[in-house]
């Protein structure tokens, strides 16, 4: 009873964020919704007993993607508002579309509901984080090292695409800095009373820039 | 613990990867790292020709997440051949362009990687996993060329329309496995095999998916990307996009539709037999308008994708057989094509359909071999292109499509004619003025692989043209065992 | 499931009073608003543009490398957790994903991208 209600909760505020990110028109605005959304999404997997997705989807998905938006939001300059300006225009056919979609789906689950699946995940099926370990470390080893080239070749494109050197900066070079002894950059002298110190015996070592 | 042996070519690649990209970064030159790339594509070709390995790895239950079997097997020492020319493609280009960077390699060596894993995929889920690792080197080296906005338009594009396949894809495997509760292609197949009409869901569910891999074939509906982005991207990852990508996925949709799905072929097999029809006929009729050589290679590629399909809508070994043959010819025809595109670009020749006039005239070495690759594309007898449509059709028309053979011959006469056009530019119009300003006089191009790549091609292009058993000999059997 | 409970207690604890600091000055206090109340405090100025200036796009790439590092360290709970349940075999599955990862790491070091110049 509590879980049917608490569905239906998260379920209409996942509808209500959605419809912010699409209509909001401070792109702030929509990002929180998206937020919104994706933290009832995590409430839907924890009452699904995946409590360890709900809780990666927080940590992912609003912890670094939502912040990842944020990020492109305030790097670029763009005055969405008249972005949106053909929207109306597209808005009939993107209805029909979504309509038809929506009942396509509609029909498939009038036809064969899920419910007669039972509970996708197994009925008693340990879901604990512990129990996801222990099959994606031995059994799909393989689909997790691939995840990791993944994540590899997002690196290299990230750096490839956006990294550039620039010349005109200057560089610590922390080797050198370490290496450095007193005799390279200072000398001692002891003038006479009186004589003071021509600075004609003592040449600045420049510190070369590489 | 699974055979490793078995993992060989796909570990190495990943391996390869890893150490060029150490390599580029601890100060070695994009050169070098070329040479250490195509050395590792062609001693990896060893092991794959001398110890070819067959059988399942990563056993699970009823099935395996990947099966190695003769069919994959030879589809992935074609992949590397392939590679091989590719790669030493982006040299000549980048070089000139002040944009040659040692990750280019890195990323088609874990394109390629996924390539390999998505052609032995006997799950959902390392089948998912290659496509994307597969597809995100792609995008990235799309833009390669990141100060020319065409290069960012078309990664862009090819990203965003990447990624809502991705996710239909995922959300298709998601139906899948709420109807049946399994990824693997064995246990659906049995829960297939029981009979009957499956599931409304199920369906929804095995549509999307194979919806995921026709786009990434750029089949009719889903092609809007490929003509933006094979005129935005590098020449020469436009060469890989055309050569690589389509081969991988279409042994996956082979070994998806024979194996899993060959219970539902009265479903699938008339609805590909229209998409192929459209593809030929779509890509055939739009390339002829085309005034820019890529996008009009980029439309051809649609269309030859519509032949391809037709072998696959054949569902028998012949059928098979010939679309590795086909693809095979196709991506080495296409690297060919590239190739010479690269030098004329290089040349500063504009590689526009008005800009190739009296090419002949100004540079008849490329210009034959222009004409060359374009007569095998057209399927003029003497060239392979000939027998790689023969093989497709063929055996369309023994399983009973003879409407979509004629289609698919009808579509190749239209196709044939825009190749012959563009020969005709090349040797028969006069250049406009501006042209003749614009290109360079002719000089000496010993030194670069470009020609040495588009002489390949065109060798054996024309070997396999008057002996195709020696391709066909070793597609064949392959093709008798997809599994 | 339930161990989260308490979770949904203090969610539902926190909107509602969240929602009652909004809503209650709203019904119970007074308004009176005047030209001069509204306007800017007596040394500051008129707005004349918006508040948001564009970051710099090297955010970006800092943003990007910390979501790469983020999935990565979300694989270590699960393996964490089920360290005692498989042997070697995941013990060194693990251990190869750190490795990839840790080669783009020297990658992205010796590229200079961890610099902000």
């Amino acid at each position: 009873m509590l879980a049917d209600i608490l569905f239906l909760a998260f379920a209409t505020a996942i509808i209500l964020g959605a419809g912010t990110v699409v209509l909001a028109r401070n792109p702030m605005v929509g990002v929180l919704g998206l937020v919104f959304t994706f933290l009832n999404a995590a409430g839907l997997f924890i009452l699904l007993q995946a409590e360890f997705l709900g809780l990666l989807l927080i940590m992912v998905y609003v912890g670094a993607i939502a912040v990842m938006f944020l990020f492109v939001l305030m790097t670029i300059d763009i005055d969405f508002v008249k972005l949106r300006e053909g929207m109306a225009a597209y808005l009939p056919l993107g209805a029909v579309v979504m309509l038809a979609l929506l009942a396509e789906l509609l029909l498939a689950a009038y036809a064969a509901p899920i419910s007669g699946v039972g509970n996708p995940i197994g009925e008693g099926a340990d879901t604990s984080a512990a129990a996801l370990g222990a099959l994606l470390f031995t059994d799909y080893n393989l689909p997790f090292q691939m995840a990791g080239l993944v994540l590899l070749t997002a690196m290299v494109g990230a750096i490839v695409l956006t990294h550039r050197r620039r010349s005109d900066v200057k560089r610590q070079n922390i080797a050198k800095q370490v290496l450095r002894k007193p005799e390279d950059s200072m000398t001692l002298t002891q003038p006479k009373v009186g004589g003071g110190v021509t600075a004609s015996h003592w040449e600045p070592q420049t510190v070369e820039e590489k | 613990m699974t055979d490793l042996t078995l993992l060989f070519p796909t570990i190495f690649l990943a391996v390869w990867a890893l150490v060029l990209l150490m390599y580029g970064a601890f100060g070695g030159s994009a050169r070098t790292t070329a040479a250490f790339a195509c050395f590792g594509l062609a001693m990896l070709l060893v092991p794959m020709l001398t110890k070819p390995a067959m059988g399942s790895a990563f056993v699970l239950g009823q099935g395996a997440l990947l099966g190695f079997s003769p069919f994959t097997q030879l589809a992935q020492v074609l992949l590397l051949v392939l590679a091989i020319p590719v790669a030493l493609l982006a040299e000549p280009f980048f070089e000139g362009r002040k944009a040659h960077r040692a990750e280019i390699y890195t990323l088609m060596l874990l394109s390629l990687c996924g390539m390999f894993i998505l052609t032995a995929a006997q799950d959902f889920l390392p089948m998912y996993m290659g496509l994307e690792l597969m597809s995100f080197p792609l995008y990235i080296m799309a833009a390669m060329l990141r100060d020319r906005a065409e290069s960012s338009e078309a990664a862009l594009k090819y990203f965003v329309l990447g990624g809502l396949a991705s996710g239909l894809l995922l959300f298709g495997v998601g139906l899948v496995y709420a109807a049946t509760g399994t990824t693997q292609f064995a246990s659906l197949m049995v829960a297939l095999g029981q009979g009957g009409m499956p599931w409304p869901l199920l369906s929804v569910g095995l549509a999307l998916t194979v919806l995921a891999v026709l786009f990434k074939l750029s089949v009719v509906p889903f092609h809007m990307w490929t003509p933006d982005v094979y005129q935005g991207a590098p020449t020469p990852v436009t060469a890989f996009m055309a050569a690589l990508p389509k081969l991988a996925a279409i042994v996956l949709l082979v070994r998806l539709l024979e194996g899993p799905l060959s219970g539902l072929q009265e479903l699938w097999q008339p609805a590909l037999a229209v998409l192929a029809a459209a593809s030929m006929v779509v890509g055939s009729v739009v390339a002829i308008r085309q005034t820019d050589v890529k996008r009009l290679l980029a439309w051809s590629t649609i269309a030859n994708v519509g032949f391809v399909l037709c072998g696959v809508v054949a569902a028998s070994p012949q059928g098979h057989g010939g679309v590795l043959f086909y693809l095979a010819v196709y991506g080495l025809t296409m690297v060919g094509l590239f190739a010479v595109l690269i030098e004329l670009e290089n040349l500063q020749e504009p590689v526009t359909v008005h800009g190739l006039a009296g090419l002949a005239r100004r540079r008849p070495w490329l210009a034959t071999m222009l004409l060359m690759l374009l007569f095998s594309m057209a399927g003029v007898p003497p060239f392979a292109g000939f027998m790689a449509k023969l093989n497709v059709f063929a055996p369309l028309v023994a399983a009973g499509y003879t409407w979509l053979a004629v289609v698919g011959v009808m579509a190749s006469v239209v196709a044939a004619f825009y190749s012959l056009w563009l020969v005709k530019t090349m040797y028969f119009d006069v250049p406009s003025a501006e042209v003749a300003v614009v290109a360079k006089p002719v000089q000496s191009a010993q030194q670069s692989p470009l020609m040495l790549v588009a002489l390949a091609a065109v060798a054996v292009v024309l070997v396999l043209g008057v002996l195709p058993g020696l391709l066909s000999n070793l597609t064949l059997p392959a093709a008798t065992a997809l599994f | 499931m339930v161990s989260y409970f308490p979770v949904l207690v203090f969610a539902a604890l926190a909107v509602g009073i969240a929602v009652a600091m909004l809503v209650g000055p709203w019904l119970l206090a007074t308004f009176k608003r005047d030209k001069v109340k509204t306007s800017a405090y007596e040394c500051g100025f008129e707005a004349f543009d918006t508040a948001r200036r564009t970051f710099d796009v090297r955010f970006y790439l800092v943003a990007i490398l910390f979501i790469v590092f983020d999935l990565e360290v979300a694989f270590l709970f699960p393996w964490a957790m089920a360290l005692e349940q498989f042997g070697w075999v995941g013990f060194v599955s693990m251990m190869v994903f750190l490795g990839v990862l840790t080669i783009g790491f020297v990658y992205e070091w010796k590229k200079g991208a961890l610099e902000w110049e």
